[in-house]
């Protein structure tokens, strides 16, 4: 399962909806309202992308991007794999 | 933690950083280690050069071969210029191989070449630890004590920390061994073996991310350690013997 988290704490609920909608995000994007997220996942660079497991363990993380389809569709697809 | 360091409108990428920094002091340390054996340098530094050249393209190869479902529909991302898509172990071995071809073309005599290549395998092995910690990757368990880091919501071993000073220790005695002169040839390179082998199996007791084994809690990794650390000091005592009858 993919989803967004916006840093809405320094941006802005409405233009992150609208930013959403125009680049036809396909999956949930939760909203950030508090640093409490970020905070909590220690961000220091956007985008920065957690791979996490079927036990909730954080396995891989990516700070930037742009990141390739085919490595996202590899690292998920790996650990289905492993959940299975 | 520090991925990222922000120098003004710069967005360095902290860990890869550190392991350039790394394979550059390295390199250098190679050198003087070839000079003071009176090797050529050169020839050294194509090896170091061909083995991490092939070590990117083995590494590349690997992932691919790993994940061919994702790339069959995307042939030409193969060629992406991506750093993540990387297999570390199969990116080793290709390494290796290509090492070892090299040596054996240029009839280099391998142990002291491994000899030559030892202290900057020990740098290495500092820069991968404080590059761990400056990614947060390789984390420890969760731990309460006195100097636990907190990262990813929890209070943990600081395994990164704990990797840099076993890389340190095994790095000053490698460089300050005044009995290598008297030493056969590839006692250095196996004592670094067997350091860092040992150094494995006692940190990744206290890492995170491991698969375990099957027997308790022993991870793949400890146990992985432990051949190779066995290995090393047979191969370690097969040369000793070796050494002895050709001195009498």
């Amino acid at each position: 399962m993919v989803i967004g988290v916006n840093t809405t704490y320094q941006d802005d609920v409405q233009e992150a909806r609208q930013f959403a909608i125009e680049r036809g995000v396909q999956f949930p994007v939760l909203y950030d309202l508090d640093n409490s997220a970020s905070r909590d996942y220690l961000i220091q660079a956007l985008p920065t992308t957690f791979f996490i497991d079927h036990r909730g363990v954080i396995r891989k993380v990516i700070y930037g991007g742009p990141l390739t389809e085919v490595f996202l569709k590899a690292e998920a697809e790996r650990l289905l794999e492993e959940a299975r | 933690m520090l991925p990222v360091l922000n120098v003004g409108p710069l967005a360095i990428q902290l860990p890869g950083l550190i392991l350039l920094a790394g394979i550059w002091i390295g390199l250098n340390r190679i050198e003087a280690a070839g000079r003071q054996r009176s090797m050529n340098v050169e020839r050294l530094s194509s090896l170091v050069f061909y083995a991490l050249l092939a070590g990117i393209f083995g590494a590349r190869l690997g992932y691919v071969a790993q994940n061919l479902a994702a790339f069959i529909p995307r042939p030409l991302d193969v060629f992406s210029i991506s750093a993540q898509m990387l297999d570390a172990p199969t990116g080793m071995a290709a390494m290796l191989l290509t090492g070892f071809i090299y040596v054996q073309r240029k009839r280099l005599d391998f142990w002291q070449v491994m000899d030559a290549l030892t202290p900057g395998l020990a740098v290495i092995l500092m820069a991968l630890a404080l590059m761990n910690l400056s990614s947060g990757n390789g984390f420890g368990v969760a731990a309460r004590l006195p100097w636990s880091i907190y990262l990813f919501d929890e209070w943990r071993h600081p395994t990164q920390i704990y990797d840099f000073i076993f890389a340190f220790a095994i790095w000053r005695v490698l460089e300050s061994n005044p009995r290598d002169a008297i030493l056969p040839d590839g006692f250095r390179f196996l004592t670094f073996v067997v350091l860092s082998a040992a150094a494995r199996i006692t940190v990744d007791a206290f890492r995170s991310e491991n698969v375990l084994s099957g027997f308790g809690g022993v991870r793949v990794t400890q146990m992985i350690a432990l051949l190779i650390l066995l290995g090393a000091l047979v191969v370690m005592r097969r040369r000793r013997s070796s050494y002895k009858e050709v001195e009498q």
